[in-house]
């Protein structure tokens, strides 16, 4: 279910998109506790799942033990994804090159 | 915990053996003084309030009874139990698996972390935030699914 209409990520799907181009894979209170408050608990798995659906990042559900005793969901990026990161940042470029010639 | 269960019982069955004297005493008296039997006095109404004070101390004994003795022997259920029960109930496969399930598991991850370090306060701090990220999750999920509805019908409509 990937999108037809490609439109650059937004900001806080860009930080995801930072975060995961570095890392394998992440779960979602990592991500929280790595943004330093620019994540909130409460947003990151909606967006997380609208970028699953866009195609940006993909996900599984780890089955191991954990202290919580639920399963728990780790992220990584796609290649999709790391195309929109690499599209996204030579347009920062781009834009920041321009506010210094101007 | 027999002689807690026991005392329990036995306080219960008086709470409500005082509150059935009471009702019927309440409705005899009503029912005879509006066929006209009964001519109301103060000192009738006198007669009440020992009644009322031991209902109202028995049911309190047997609430304090139930709340310190039977409900701290309890086994607490882990946080967020009830959310992720309600949240599979009310939503669909794909949002329970991938936003309201993770949400509890962090939640539970960084509660017992906080038990563990003995940062009771923490925890409950951790448990308050952690169910109102799923609410605000919530909000958030359902505000998506309306949008994307009236795109997809506005979408099949032009």
């Amino acid at each position: 279910m990937f999108n037809s209409d490609p439109r650059l990520p937004s900001s806080k799907e860009l930080l995801v998109l930072d975060m995961l181009a570095g890392k394998k894979e992440m779960y979602g209170l990592e991500m929280v506790n790595a943004s330093g408050g620019k994540l909130a608990r409460g947003t990151i798995y909606v967006t997380l799942m609208r970028m699953d659906d866009k195609g940006y990042v993909t996900s599984r559900q780890v089955k191991e033990e954990n202290i919580s005793g639920l399963p728990k969901r780790v992220f990584s990026i796609t290649g999709l994804g790391q195309r929109a990161l690499a599209a996204a940042r030579q347009a920062q470029m781009v834009l920041h090159g321009a506010e210094v010639m101007g | 915990m027999n002689k807690i269960l026991e005392g329990r019982l036995i306080s219960k069955s008086i709470a409500w053996f005082l509150l059935l004297n009471l009702s019927a005493f309440s409705f005899v008296s009503i029912y005879s003084y509006f066929q006209g039997d009964l001519e109301l006095e103060p000192r009738m109404l006198l007669s009440l309030i020992p009644l009322v004070l031991a209902t109202v101390i028995v049911v309190l004994d047997s609430q304090i009874l139930n709340s310190v003795l039977v409900s701290s022997k309890r086994l607490p259920s882990a946080p967020g139990s009830k959310l992720i029960g309600y949240s599979e109930f009310v939503f669909s496969k794909r949002s329970y698996e991938k936003v309201f399930l993770p949400i509890v598991s962090d939640m539970r991850e960084e509660y017992f972390e906080a038990l563990s370090q003995n940062r009771i306060w923490k925890a409950r701090w951790v448990r308050v935030r952690g169910t109102s990220s799923f609410f605000a999750a919530m909000g958030l999920d359902r505000a998506f699914a309306f949008v994307s509805f009236f795109v997809k019908a506005w979408k099949s409509v032009n």
